[in-house]
Formats: C-alpha cells, sequence, structure tokens
C-alpha cells in the first residue's frame, strides 16, 4: 500500500519536471559519414624501363625513366615477356606516347637481342 | 517510477548529445539542434595508389610503399564559426573503414601502429594526434589550431594514410594483386567535430 502510494507521488513529481523541460534541450549532430569508392584500382601497368644501378625502381612508361635520369645514367628498356616468361625480342613494340627528351648524358638502351639487357652493366659495356 | 528517476537525473542537463563530446564552450541556448555536419564536407576523390601485378603504380613508377590521401573540408566563417565566434581549434575524429573483401587498412600492410600525416589550409598545427586501428579501419584524433580560424572561409584537412607492400615485393601477384577481387576500393569515411 505504502509503495503505490509512493510511486503515486514519484509520478506525479515528474510530470512537472518533465514538462518544465520542453523548450531547453539542445540537440547536437557533430557526425558527418560519406562512402568514398576508388574505381579500378587494379591496373594493368607492366614495368618497361629502369635506371641501369637501380634495378629495384622499375617505371611503366619509358618516357618517366628518360624525365628522372640524369647525365651518365643508363636508361634500360625492359623487353616484354611472353608466357613463358622469357622476352619475346623477336616480335617486339616499344611505345613512346609522350614527348620526352633524351637528356644531356643519358643512355636509352633498347635492346634488340635475348642476351643484350644482361650484357649491359655499365657504360663501357655498352661499346662491346 | 521510471519518469521520476529520469527527471531527477535530468536536472541540470540542458543540452542533449546525440554523440559523445564536449559542449562546455558552444554557444547554447534553447530548443536548438546544432548541426555541425552541415559545415563538413567529404573529399570523394581521394588520391590513391593503383595496384598493378608488379607493384604499386604511382607517378609512373613501380613502388611497393604508397600513400592513401583523403581530404574534407570544415566551413568556418559562415559555419562553424557561428558556434563559436573566436573559434581557434577544432577536434576531429575520423575513422576510415575499408568495406570490401580485401582489408587494405590493416596492419599487414600499414604496420603495427598506422601512420597517419595530417596537413590543413590554412597551415596550423596539429596536436593530440593519436591514430589506432579499429574494426575494419583505422581511428584518427587530433585537433587542429590555425590563427585566425575564425575568420577562415574553410580549412580544407588532409589526412594521408601510409601503406608498406615491400615485405609482398618477390610475390605481389600472388598476395597482393590476385587478392583484390573487387572492382572498387570502397571506404566510408566518418568525421566528428568538436569545438
Amino acid at each position: 500500500m505504502k509503495k503505490k502510494s509512493y510511486v503515486k507521488i514519484c509520478f506525479a513529481l515528474s510530470v512537472p519536471f518533465l514538462l518544465s523541460s520542453i523548450g531547453y534541450g539542445s540537440w547536437l549532430i557533430n557526425s558527418k559519414e560519406e562512402s568514398v569508392v576508388v574505381s579500378g584500382p587494379k591496373v594493368q601497368d607492366v614495368p618497361v624501363a629502369y635506371i641501369l644501378g637501380s634495378p629495384d625502381i622499375k617505371y611503366t612508361k619509358i618516357e618517366r625513366a628518360l624525365d628522372v635520369a640524369k647525365s651518365g645514367d643508363i636508361v634500360i628498356v625492359i623487353p616484354p615477356v611472353i608466357a613463358n616468361n622469357k622476352p619475346n625480342i623477336d616480335k617486339v613494340t616499344y611505345k613512346i606516347e609522350r614527348d620526352c627528351t633524351i637528356k644531356e648524358g643519358v643512355t636509352l638502351f633498347i635492346p634488340t637481342d635475348k642476351n643484350s639487357e644482361q650484357q649491359v652493366t655499365n657504360a663501357s659495356s655498352l661499346s662491346t | 517510477m521510471v519518469f521520476s528517476f529520469a527527471s531527477i537525473i535530468s536536472t541540470g542537463f540542458s543540452t542533449w548529445s546525440i554523440v559523445e563530446v564536449a559542449t562546455a564552450s558552444v554557444n547554447a541556448g534553447g530548443d536548438a539542434i546544432y548541426n555541425y555536419s552541415d559545415y563538413i564536407n567529404i573529399d570523394k576523390n581521394p588520391d590513391i595508389f593503383r595496384i598493378a601485378r608488379s607493384g604499386l603504380v604511382k607517378d609512373e613508377t613501380i613502388v611497393y610503399k604508397g600513400n592513401a590521401i583523403f581530404k574534407f573540408e570544415a566551413i568556418i566563417k559562415n559555419g562553424l564559426a557561428k558556434y563559436k565566434s573566436d573559434l581557434s581549434s577544432i577536434s576531429f575524429v575520423v575513422e576510415l573503414k575499408s568495406k570490401g573483401t580485401f582489408g587494405l587498412l590493416s596492419s599487414s600492410y600499414m604496420g603495427a601502429s598506422p601512420i597517419v600525416a595530417c596537413s590543413g589550409n590554412p597551415s596550423g598545427t596539429f596536436s593530440n594526434q593519436s591514430n589506432e586501428f579499429i574494426t575494419g579501419g583505422v581511428k584518427s584524433s587530433f585537433t587542429y589550431s590555425a590563427a585566425n580560424l575564425y575568420s577562415a572561409d574553410k580549412a580544407i584537412i588532409s589526412l594521408n594514410y601510409s601503406f608498406d607492400f615491400s615485405s609482398y615485393k618477390s610475390n605481389f601477384e600472388q598476395s597482393i594483386y590476385n587478392s583484390i577481387t573487387d572492382n572498387d576500393f570502397s571506404f566510408v569515411l566518418n568525421v566528428k567535430v568538436s569545438l
């Protein structure tokens, strides 16, 4: 009996509190969310050139390798690879798609047979 | 009973937050909605590397370390400064999550602790910065401060996420390239603002 009275009193007290709070609330929305899609992250680019002495850095455009090369550098064009993972030197097409310059002191080496790429080790080996 | 507890607990709390945020410095009035999100615009064209069979492609070069730059802008003068006229710093919590099957945003490709470099325009300082992995992504918290920030039209914030695939160099095609089965990289970027 006592408990019921207590509940009633609490309820009666709470109503004025709740009513009086109307108009004093502020809502804060501080979060913005968006989906971001990057189309086609996979590309078919293959390494086509590198600078002798830096075989770990390969370029997907011959032009780019020539842009980066400094006087004294030898830019080696990488022969295309066929299914058995060997260079197919006999039927090769090298493409340069934009204007570029072979700067003074820079050598561009285009392999013309299956072994010549490996034979180039430095500037002096080019004359052999 | 429930109402009575609610009323007692709410005594003294005139500002309600949808999300947890410090509101002490906000120009709070009665019965208002402070929608900071209206003044945040997320750039949907992030600058991110491409992935070839041999490695990442960046600037026509095959590399094994790459970056992804995500940006968003905060409208200041006609935006956030309306809530705080002397605005000099803004705290952000940025969550970037990847949605696809390939877990790009993970310790496998970002190292034990994610490296996220922040920059802003106008240039400013970044303090209280922390980065951590969360489920499916990376959470970055920082405070951006700039001189006379309140008078700037907007602030552009860039987050530069670092990736390192060097340990997959010898078998990149099998371990990385072939593992990416989705046509797109999909992300969700969530930016939370506190003034």
